[in-house]
């Protein structure tokens, strides 16, 4: 059989798979359209005017006026690159070193941690919001990052570990015995070979961090360090605003996820293979 | 006493948010603009000290509170008053935590009840530097001082009084040829169809910033509860003896949400504004506390009547009454005495006459109320009616949970009043035994 | 808002799972060079060839898994495992600290009642009053079982879907893309622009208890199918494309393909998909709640998350939120367990 049975990347072509095509893409288009629906009914409405009747790009070029959704996008961003960062620094060569570098009692650690997936934030939430009032550490971004750094951290840890154990210690090996030390190991061989999998956890972090409610909703009240999240989550309960100026605000506030999304998302594929497969 | 959402039309959240936690959260780090600590009694004789408010002033009342500090900045040389507002979302929880930190304010506004029965052991008792014969007549201190009783330890001081009230539209009810408010269900009903006759909704309820329906259901319960209890049954309720879902209170909820049924509120609860609608003369009734006097009165003008909830089957006999905010100085503050002393200012006539004048309700019986408020006062001061609190100040935050989150239901009809009030009855039993043993004395019981 | 429990049972399965599908992994570069591969737990050094630049002293590769102890530990093994502890402190640290820390707190808690100053013990109290006799518990309970339905079906759906776009259909990777756009909406978003639909085009729906959870079952799938849909790709993107051929030649139809032959060997993928999204509805949605209608009305859209929330930070009442915490842990770790057994029995048995 010469005809081909698969594409570059993997996908099967059946030629008896012809007659239910149409039906399939029909119904694959469909979910698009349901996907991007309500997306573009945000769009839409951003456009529309206040009062009701015509467009207007009012919206738009209000948007910082009409809600300080410019502070909450840098109130997000501190935490989302703060977390991410440090997530997939400590979280990578944690991994690597779990991979490769033995100690005693490591499989004990690595099961540990393996098993705090099973502790959701919502289950810890309410010691750790005392346990950092009772320092002072509420308001304050660097415990906040922390706390976003550790719950998403055993995923990383697994992640990357899993990554590193593909990686032949025959490299590794070499450059050990030629006198490397690990941090240079690291830096020069081994982090440049894991670029795939540090943009995934960067990526992924990113989004949980920019998007999530429940921790910046607790751990940062103040009004001026406020996330985007929980800006337009409680705008109702502040300004009466209306819902244009506020959805164009949420888009605003979209636009950071697109471009880590877009930036990323040739990564993701082999991420989610990664952390299912093994 | 979830008056400051009352206060706040602009500012609402649901009550459920705003409902204070007792409970600890640090929101002062060394260094946080927000953070007010504890004043500095800086070099050459420069004191601030630091006022933590409930909200933002601006939209908490009427604005005589910042006019009051100047004057006292006039008459102290080198004090300055620095008011410093709070999200309303766990605003008791900050102050609990920054108390205790020592890391807190001057002074700090408080509810009365249980809001400000756990934050007592970090307030100076205030009768230290104010003397009895200013206390004695201030409207409400009761609900500030130990066992009720001010003699005994007061610990924060009321400048300003609120009742709770409906309000109608003058020129509306004499459209539908109703001459009187109506003063019981029976007359409700009656008045809801003469208007209903003239296109004219009679009363409305809910707002769209709220996320559940319900303007704030906290008003009505007080008048709920207490057409049919005295307030020294009040106390058999906070204690568990009658039950939430006692038979004549779910008959005043049932009484009530026939109103919804019959047609005579309005129905889109959800998406409405009763503010808006009441200001715009689309509804005759709605249901507000005395600090939108401004707000009604520049929309409806010398339309603008007061009339007392006529939740009740025999014809209204109560009317609610509550400074709901009071002032109270942190123990830790180093400027103790001069934080006391100004809320000793707060109460003399002068300020009290400020007060006034913007449209606030004195706590002094010798300054008169101006304008349609003044009826209010009239009215309570006439003895037809039993001066109630407001329930809610007195009752556990899971309790008060259920009233936003169930009368509602209740009052249209998405549930029945029985299951509502069964919902408060559990919260009520699911508390440990030490939370229901509450004991505040009201009515002198 | 995704992956919050991604892994537990991506965790376990870890373990237990030796390759024995006919899998074909993602093309690394190294793969090649890679020693046939033992069980995942196995210490690589252990299968190494021995390097003729090793120095002496080196004990002899054993091949296996089992060794370690019987090595002598060399200076290299020292250093290893010396730097290794260095460099792994910090995460040990951040999860011991800021996860393991607070979670046992919440065990101590949840028997107490607590206002975050004073905890008297209360016993059981706190459980009876979360899963049985507290205010709207039956809504709420009944809320979470319908998220719980609605997940298998939801997976089902994304399944086809995924199974769909491997089929070979155009503009694939531009569906993939754009069924992942939802994926990258905060959970606040997603309830802000749902309840602003709503409003708009059926106001009374959010006065509804009934309605107004369906919506949220919806906006929640909304978001997250995207993530499934990319799972399950993944997966399938493994598979030997000769099976397909091979099904297609012996006459089965594509619902069949897809059901009785891929499917089982999917089963992983799905798997996971369903243990996370379940995760997720359990634990993790409380930004999609607070925003939508702020778990009205009434109790209409308050989960035993939200609830927890509530309980705690607007009510005051820290004991009862840690217990229903340590309920959603309880669950959380039971529907890994499940989960798990089978597979591990799956791989046991090949």
């Amino acid at each position: 059989m010469t005809a081909p049975t698969s594409t570059a990347d993997g996908m099967a072509i059946g030629r008896r798979l012809r007659p239910g095509r149409k039906l399939t893409v029909g119904a694959l288009v469909l979910v698009a359209l349901l996907a991007l629906g309500p997306v573009s009914y945000m769009i839409i409405e951003s456009l529309r005017s206040q009062t009701g009747s015509g467009w207007t790009l009012s919206n738009w070029t209000g948007i910082f006026q009409n809600l300080p959704i410019l502070s909450g996008m840098e109130n997000s961003a501190i935490l989302a690159v703060g977390s991410s960062v440090l997530t997939v620094a400590v979280t990578s060569i944690a991994g690597f070193a779990f991979a490769k570098l033995p100690f005693r009692g490591a499989r004990i650690v690595l099961t540990v941690i393996i098993s705090t997936l099973t502790l959701p934030l919502i289950s810890a939430i309410v010691p750790e919001y005392f346990d950092l009032a009772r320092f002072g550490l509420i308001g304050t971004y660097l415990p906040t990052i922390l706390v976003y750094s550790a719950f998403n951290a055993a995923f990383a840890v697994i992640f990357f570990t899993n990554y590193f154990l593909s990686v032949p210690d025959a490299f590794i090996e070499n450059a050990i015995t030629e006198g490397a030390g690990y941090a240079k190991i690291m830096w020069r061989i081994i982090l440049p070979m894991a670029v795939p999998a540090l943009v995934t956890i960067g990526v992924l972090d990113f989004l949980l961090v920019w998007n999530d409610l429940l921790v910046a909703l607790l751990f940062l009240p103040q009004a001026d360090h406020q996330t985007a999240s929980v800006l337009l989550a409680t705008i109702n309960a502040g300004k009466r605003l209306h819902t244009q100026a506020v959805l164009a605000g949420a888009l605003l506030s979209l636009v950071p996820n697109f471009v880590v999304f877009l930036a990323g998302q040739r990564y993701l594929l082999l991420g989610y293979s990664l952390g299912v497969d093994k | 006493m979830l008056i400051r959402s009352e206060r706040m039309p602009a500012r609402p959240g649901s009550r459920r948010r705003m409902a204070g936690a007792t409970v600890a959260a640090v929101a002062c780090v060394a260094g946080l603009a927000a953070c007010g600590g504890g004043g500095n009694s800086g070099s050459s004789g420069q004191v601030t000290l630091t006022v933590w408010q409930n909200g933002n002033l601006q939209d908490t009342g009427f604005g005589f509170m910042t006019q009051v500090a100047k004057n006292f900045e006039k008459a102290h040389k080198g004090v300055t008053i620095q008011f410093v507002a709070k999200p309303q979302d766990n605003y008791f929880a900050l102050l609990q935590t920054a108390l205790i930190s020592h890391q807190g304010p001057d002074i700090a506004d408080v509810y009365a009840g249980s809001y400000l029965t756990p934050l007592i052991p970090n307030f100076l008792n205030l009768n230290q530097y104010i003397p009895a014969s200013i206390r004695n007549g201030i409207s409400g201190i009761a609900y500030y001082s130990q066992d009720g009783d001010t003699s005994k330890a007061t610990y924060a001081i009321p400048p300003e009084n609120q009742f709770y009230n409906m309000w109608y539209n003058k020129a509306l009810f004499a459209k539908a040829g109703i001459k009187a408010p109506p003063t019981d269900f029976a007359q409700m009903a009656a008045d809801c169809k003469a208007l209903s006759a003239k296109g004219i909704t009679a009363y409305a309820d809910g707002s769209p910033t709220f996320v559940t329906p319900g303007q704030g259901a906290v008003q009505d319960w007080s008048y709920f509860a207490g057409a049919v209890y005295s307030q020294k049954q009040w106390n058999d309720i906070l204690d568990g003896s009658i039950p939430y879902n006692s038979p004549a209170l779910v008959n005043e909820i049932q009484q009530w949400a026939n109103l919804y049924k019959d047609g005579c509120a309005s129905k889109s609860i959800t998406t409405q504004n009763s503010d808006s609608l009441f200001t715009s003369g689309k509804v005759a009734m709605v249901m507000n506390y005395n600090g939108l006097y401004p707000t009604y009165s520049k929309a409806l003008g010398s339309n603008l009547g007061v009339m007392i909830p006529p939740w009740s089957v025999q014809p209204q006999h109560m009317m609610v009454e509550l400074p709901g905010a009071g002032y109270a100085v942190a123990k830790s503050s180093p400027n103790a005495k001069l934080a006391s002393e100004f809320l000793e200012f707060t109460i003399t006539k002068p300020s009290q006459q400020v007060e006034a004048a913007s449209g606030g309700l004195p706590v002094v019986s010798d300054v008169p109320a101006v304008g349609v408020p003044s009826q209010l006062l009239a009215m309570a001061q006439s003895g037809k009616y039993q001066l109630y609190p407001m329930f809610d100040n007195y009752m556990q935050q899971d309790v008060i949970a259920q009233i936003d989150n169930q009368l509602p239901q209740a009052f249209i009809g998405q549930e029945s009043a029985q299951a509502a009030l069964s919902n408060m009855e559990k919260a009520f039993t699911s508390l440990p035994a030490s939370e229901r043993q509450v004991d505040y004395h009201l009515g002198g019981g | 808002m995704i992956l919050t429990g991604f892994g537990p049972g991506a965790g376990y399965r870890r373990r237990a799972r030796i390759a024995a599908c006919p899998c074909r992994s993602l093309a690394y570069p190294w793969q090649q060079l890679r020693p046939e591969g033992g069980a995942v737990n196995s210490r690589p050094e252990q299968v190494t060839v021995a390097s003729p630049s090793m120095t002496a002293g080196q004990p002899v590769a054993l091949t296996g898994r089992t060794g370690e102890r019987r090595r002598r530990r060399s200076g290299l093994v020292r250093s290893k495992a010396r730097a290794g502890l260095i460099i792994t402190a910090p995460v040990m640290v951040l999860i011991g600290l800021l996860v393991l820390v607070p979670v046992i707190q919440a065990i101590y808690y949840s028997f107490t009642n607590w206002n975050g100053l004073t905890a008297t013990s209360v016993g059981f109290s706190n459980f009876a009053s979360s899963i049985f006799s507290g205010p709207g518990v039956g809504q709420i309970l009944l809320n979470n079982l319908v998220f719980i339905v609605s997940v298998p079906i939801a997976v089902g759906i994304e399944y086809c879907l995924a199974y769909a776009l491997w089929t070979g259909v155009p503009g694939r990777t531009a569906l993939r893309i754009i069924y992942f756009v939802p994926v990258i909406f905060s959970w606040a978003i997603v309830g802000i622009l749902f309840r602003t639909m709503l409003l708009q085009f059926a106001p009374d729906w959010l006065a509804n208890p009934v309605t107004s959870l369906v919506v949220l079952v919806v906006a929640f799938h909304w978001t997250t199918f995207g993530v499934n849909v990319l799972i399950m790709f993944a997966g399938l993107s493994t598979m030997d494309r000769n099976l397909i051929e091979a099904a297609s030649i012996d006459g089965a139809g594509q619902v069949k393909t897809m059901l009785r032959i891929v499917g089982p060997l999917m089963l992983p993928f799905i798997d996971f998909a369903l243990i996370t999204t379940l995760i997720l509805s359990l634990t993790s949605i409380f930004g999609l709640i607070y925003a939508f209608n702020f778990g009205g009305p009434g109790y209409g859209t308050t989960t035993m998350e939200f609830n927890l929330y509530e309980d705690g930070f607007t009510n005051g009442n820290f004991g009862l939120a840690a217990a229903t915490g340590i309920l959603l842990m309880v669950v959380t770790m039971l529907v890994s367990l499940i989960r798990v057994i089978p597979t591990v029995r799956r791989f046991r048995a090949s």
